[in-house]
């Protein structure tokens, strides 16, 4: 597997991508303690572009994006506007570059406007004060994200998809042109799924942004990304447009269940599972006959 | 809803400032309204009140506030940089290693050696709180590098390295004490008890410097530490220094509680307690929480001193008993009021 993905799976657009390219990776790889978790990326995330990262449990997904927010060292390089990630000084990263990891609730009951707030912190020295016109953004973040009339509630007494859609608004109060999220449906019901989906897709188209996103889901996928990163074992195995990384022998092959890709002219992509029953039926007769 | 915030925020002002002005009247010499009035004017007429005034009950009082709003600040910090609402000054080992101070100086001035020096008592009253402070800050670099070097640096293994070394630290002085001159024993058991009793004017001015600078370096760092209680890697990609915005505050709570315990002994609870109802009441941003802390710690400081001076005639209380006395049975309406 380390060597790499046959050619007929790599139709990477990368070699077009790259030089128009907001986020550029070269030759990424990490390791920890001498296990590799990436190996030899090289992507190009494009400027105001809705981009989804898919694939199993372990691929790789969450440390390739912690390594694109630079909250991870990883050796290759990492560019954001021409410009290497570790030549950032942290409070300018944080200016460029906002990041939604996965939900970490605090003991402490913050407000939904207290957390949004925080989002200031990288435009603010020691010295500053907090103004009229800074209450002013925060209340306009919480209001694009449907969250007004829940300003003065306790953080922790939001539904996930509340929580979620507060920390997209305390990124978008960072001001920042490139919004990586990892998971960001994860847990929600299909309701904030595609609530939380289509604000984001909004906010590259309205205002700009650069989004990447990791996700479980293929068919939300293919309804909200403009492009995808497939992988599997720290390998990218197809980069590009949605509608040309999700193709059936592909995703049959990486996700271990064999699919049907329906494409159609004026709908998106919609992919139909065959779960491998036989095989599961063989695995749990096992554990019968084990216990 | 900010209406409110201002009322609230009127009432714990009215409290801070008239705790200290009314317990201006309470003490052991019995001074009147106009005398005192004189004495603040300047133009008192008997000497003796003048002193009683202002060497005793004026810097008696503004200690007791100022230690109230520092074990208050500190605590509040330490439980918002650890994400921990049990934090407290006294977990990091502050107060053992003071007290193994103030019994290595209360031994070996009580020593037949320091007899044969010829050194004064006078050299009692520097030497313990001296001692005390050097011992805080020795406890402060072993939990710090104990915590750091064996652990990795996460925050509840501070924790409880803090807690290994309180205890390391009070095993080691009770055996000092115990092996030691029973005369000397004595005088630290009164000195952990907690006492504003030993206060001078200078050591008052000193603690009024500490407790302002730490407490207003806190405040411009609040809405850093506030990062922090979404977690580290929320405030990292909020730029923040997670490792040095951390260290820099144990330090500074540490320098603050030090400051404090060298001089007036244990004191418990006040930093565990204070930010709790402050939270409760006004919030739980950094900096909303340590001017409120300040105020409402000083507030309760100067009142349990009050008592402290007056439940018995005669004699005063040590305050830290007074402290943890009402601290345990707060904790204990807390926890009920939690489960219901």
């Amino acid at each position: 597997m380390a060597a790499g993905y046959p050619a007929k799976y790599n139709f990477s657009m990368t070699g077009i991508m790259s030089t128009q390219a907001a986020l550029h990776l070269q030759d990424v790889t990490y390791s920890i303690n001498k296990k590799r978790i990436l190996t030899d990326i090289s992507l190009g995330f494009g400027a105001g572009l809705f981009h989804g990262v898919l694939g199993p449990n372990g691929a790789g997904k969450t440390t390739l994006l912690k390594i694109i927010t630079g909250q991870l060292q990883a050796a290759g390089e990492v560019c954001w506007q021409g410009r290497p990630l570790s030549d950032y000084a942290p409070q300018e990263l944080a200016r460029h570059v906002a990041v939604v990891n996965q939900i970490n609730d605090s003991v402490f009951s913050l407000t939904a406007k207290q957390v949004v707030t925080m989002g200031l912190l990288p435009h603010k020295n020691l010295l500053s004060r907090y103004t009229r016109d800074d209450r002013t953004q925060v209340l306009k973040a919480l209001d694009d994200v449907g969250l007004a009339d829940k300003a003065e509630q306790h953080f922790s007494a939001l539904s996930g998809g509340e929580q979620q859609r507060c920390l997209i608004a305390r990124a978008l109060v960072q001001g920042a042109p490139l919004l990586v999220l990892d998971e960001p449906v994860n847990h929600l019901d299909v309701y904030y799924q595609h609530q939380i989906l289509h604000l984001l897709h909004s906010l590259c188209q309205q205002q700009g942004k650069t989004v990447v996103v990791s996700l479980h889901d293929l068919n939300l996928a293919a309804a909200y990304c403009d492009n995808l990163v497939l992988m599997k074992d720290g390998l990218v195995a197809a980069s590009g447009a949605s509608s040309g990384v999700l193709e059936s022998t592909l995703l049959s092959d990486i996700f271990r269940v064999p699919c049907t890709v329906h494409h159609s002219a004026t709908q998106t992509a919609r992919i139909e599972f065959n779960p491998p029953f036989a095989e599961f039926q063989k695995a749990s007769t096992q554990v019968k006959h084990d216990s | 809803m900010i209406a409110n915030m201002k009322a609230k925020w009127i009432v714990l002002l009215l409290l801070a400032i008239s705790a200290p002005l009314l317990s201006l009247f309470f003490g052991a010499a019995s001074l009147s309204a106009d005398t005192i009035f004189q004495c603040v004017s300047g133009s008192c007429a008997d000497p003796i009140d003048n002193t009683i005034f202002w060497d005793i009950r004026f810097p008696r009082v503004m200690v007791g506030f100022l230690v109230g709003a520092g074990l208050s600040v500190a605590g509040a910090t330490l439980q918002n940089v650890t994400r921990n609402g049990l934090a407290d000054p006294y977990l990091f080992g502050v107060v053992a290693g003071a007290g193994l101070g103030a019994s290595v100086a209360a031994l070996l001035l009580n020593s037949p050696l320091a007899a044969k020096w010829g050194l004064p008592t006078a050299a009692f009253d520097i030497a313990l709180p001296v001692s005390a402070l050097i011992g805080a800050i020795f406890a402060v670099i072993l939990v710090q590098l104990l915590a750091r070097s064996t652990f990795g640096g996460r925050i509840e293994h501070m924790l409880l390295a803090g807690v290994a070394v309180s205890f390391m630290l009070s095993a080691l002085s009770q055996f000092l004490l115990f092996v030691g001159d029973p005369f000397a024993a004595n005088q630290v058991v009164f000195w952990l008890m907690g006492s504003l009793a030993r206060v001078e004017s200078q050591y008052a001015w000193v603690l009024f410097a500490v407790v302002a600078g730490c407490t207003a370096v806190l405040y411009l760092f609040g809405p850093r530490i506030d990062a922090l209680l979404l977690g580290d890697d929320s405030a990292r990609t909020l730029g923040v220094n997670v490792a040095h915005m951390r260290m820099l505050s144990l330090l500074i709570c540490a320098g603050l509680t030090a400051a404090i315990v060298s001089y007036c002994g244990g004191i418990g609870f006040v930093g565990l307690m204070i930010p709790h109802i402050v939270r409760r009441w006004l919030g739980v941003t950094s900096r909303t929480l340590f001017i409120g802390c300040a105020l409402l710690g000083g507030f309760f400081m100067v009142w349990v001193d009050v008592f402290a001076r007056t439940a018995l005639t005669g004699r005063e209380i040590p305050v830290g008993i007074i402290t943890s006395a009402i601290g345990s049975l707060f904790f204990l309406l807390v926890m009920r009021q939690r489960q219901a």
